[in-house]
């Protein structure tokens, strides 16, 4: 509650308005800065206390009107800020203490030798206690007034002393013991308290061991799935061709890689045709606009750079191969009476061919038959149809 | 004969007077320098409309303000939020509150546990327009501070240390 008060505090000054929950709704006056700050302090909320303080002398030097005789100048002011002084300073203390007594935490190894357990819990006794008198000679150096001692035990400094104590001994101990102390703390009265926040701590732990576990999980179920459809873009893009292996024989899977070496791929076969005929062409034209058409695409996508030179480069060779004259397409140049000669002859090659055949068929029967079997016929012959009666 | 007569007894007065005050001695009242100024003091009003004075060490006493209360006519069993704001400027006491239309003047009786009271009208305005959010303060030089009381929506005035309502503080 005093963190959330003193955050919209400070934040108002910040922003130089006036506070509107918990004061009038006029201009603070030296009296209300200075209750604030004092306040503060109590809560053990320094940085307040101390913008408080600072807006208390801002007031009375800009508008000395607002302190007729210097009472707050003078008299009210000064010991404020010798304390907020004297706190600032042993919290300082209490945070290098903190800091220092985390780095010098160096716990037994309980796992070499099992005989080492009651040195183990031992250290982590004396440990707690030895730190806890440093902090106490701290704080009593520091501050001489057991009211200001009060006061800076609601200091963020000296909950993280507390925290330290209660948590980062333990947790150092637990990192270097591991599970193993928590069956070989068990039944010792003296350590309940110990093992109980031991336990708490394998919770947290297994719980965060556990959330770990399942977001890997679904990282990998997420990439996994990425990647098939990578694949399967990969093979729509490039028409599921077979293509050569990258740079260095690794055969790469992404759309990204596999999309320009299709078109590389592509460029060169079209570099080695020396002409295309009419449908070929028609054909990669179509191909070139399927392929500006995944580039777009996959470009909006962000999957892998544009394309478009390539493309750009292929429908160049294309267009750059002569395009083969073939049969039909001379004569369709030649017009409506060319097409009617070539079915003409077209027709008469037909029956020329189908009359060969037939006259065919029949010489090789008369040749087949018996002399008295065949029929015989009046010849008469005359001169101008001679060679058809002779058939 | 008769007219000597008339003229000496006035000058025989005369003389007779100057010779008693010649022989009385002349009583001076010392003075010492005395600048009597407390800080805000909220208050918390007691059902009887009286306040205790030891809610805020070092002073202690008691304070009954059920006459001005009525005056305001707030209910001494129900006050307006509780609260009133004291202070002592020039060795006078000040009173207000929420609601109330008038700032309070109290003059200590020396020797006694009776003081005189008097208002001094800041909103004319009865209803609505009585004060809200009110604060008392000290304003002004350290030669002649004046007491300023503040409230919401309202121009500050200014009591100077002979008791007059003003503007501004001279």
């Amino acid at each position: 509650m005093t963190a959330r008060r003193a955050a919209v505090f400070l934040i108002a000054a910040a922003l130089h308005v006036p506070l509107v929950i918990g004061a009038p709704k006029v201009e603070a006056d030296p009296h209300e800065l200075y209750d604030r700050a004092r306040e503060f302090l109590a809560d053990g909320e320094l940085r307040a206390a101390a913008t408080s303080l600072s807006r208390l002398k801002t007031l009375i030097a800009d508008r000395p009107d607002w302190d007729p005789e210097g009472v707050f100048a003078k008299e009210l002011l000064p010991p404020l800020s010798d304390r907020l002084a004297r706190l600032q300073g042993a919290a300082r203390r209490l945070d290098e203490f903190t800091v220092r007594s985390l780095e010098d935490l160096q716990p037994p190894d309980i796992k070499k030798d099992i005989s080492t357990v009651r040195d183990y819990t031992e250290w982590a006794t004396s440990v707690i206690e030895r730190l806890r008198g440093e902090r106490q000679q701290i704080i009593v150096s520091s501050l001489s007034n057991p009211e200001e001692q009060a006061f800076l035990t609601h200091t963020e400094s000296y909950v993280r002393t507390e925290r330290l104590l209660e948590i980062e001994v333990l947790k150092k101990m637990a990192d270097t013991a591991g599970d193993d102390i928590l069956g070989l703390l068990g039944g010792d009265p003296e350590l309940e308290s110990v093992l109980v926040r031991f336990r708490q701590l394998k919770r947290e732990l297994m719980k965060n061991v556990a959330d770990r576990d399942q977001l890997e999980s679904d990282v990998k179920a997420s990439r996994a799935q990425g990647d098939a459809v990578l694949r399967v873009l990969a093979a729509v893009v490039t028409d599921d061709a077979p293509l050569e292996a990258g740079p260095g024989g690794r055969k790469s899977a992404t759309v990204a890689a596999l999309f320009p070496r299709f078109l590389d791929g592509k460029l060169t076969e079209v570099r080695a045709r020396t002409s295309l005929t009419p449908a070929e062409l028609e054909a990669l034209r179509a191909d070139l606009e399927r392929y500006a058409r995944y580039n777009r695409v996959l470009k909006e996508a962000g999957v892998g750079p544009d394309q478009g030179p390539r493309i750009e480069a292929l429908a160049k060779a294309v267009n750059d191969l002569p395009v083969e004259a073939g049969v039909l397409h001379t004569f369709a140049a030649g017009g409506p009476a060319c097409l009617l000669l070539i079915v003409a002859l077209t027709l008469a090659t037909g029956i020329t061919t189908w009359l060969a055949i037939a006259r065919g068929r029949r010489l090789a029967s008369l040749h087949h038959s018996a002399p008295g079997r065949v029929p015989r016929i009046a010849a008469e012959v005359h001169g101008t149809d001679a060679d058809r009666r002779a058939v | 004969m008769n007219g000597r007569r008339f003229v000496s007894q006035p000058v025989l007065a005369l003389l007779i007077a100057a010779a008693v005050l010649s022989c009385a001695t002349p009583v001076v009242q010392p003075t010492l320098m005395l600048e009597q100024h407390s800080l805000r003091i909220p208050l918390t009003l007691e059902a009887d409309g009286t306040v205790l004075l030891a809610e805020r060490p070092p002073l202690i006493g008691r304070l009954d303000l059920s006459p001005i209360l009525r005056a305001e006519g707030v209910n001494p069993g129900v006050p307006p939020d509780g609260k009133v704001q004291l202070m002592m400027h020039y060795g006078r006491l000040y009173v207000v509150g929420d609601s109330f239309h008038a700032l309070w003047e109290i003059t200590p009786q020396p020797g006694s546990t009776t003081a005189s009271f008097r208002p001094i009208p800041v909103v004319r305005e009865s209803g609505p327009g009585a004060m809200k959010d009110v604060r008392l303060s000290r304003y002004g030089s350290s030669q002649a501070s004046c007491l300023r009381l503040d409230w919401t929506g309202g121009k500050p005035v200014f009591i100077t240390p002979r008791g007059e309502i003003r503007d501004d503080c001279p």
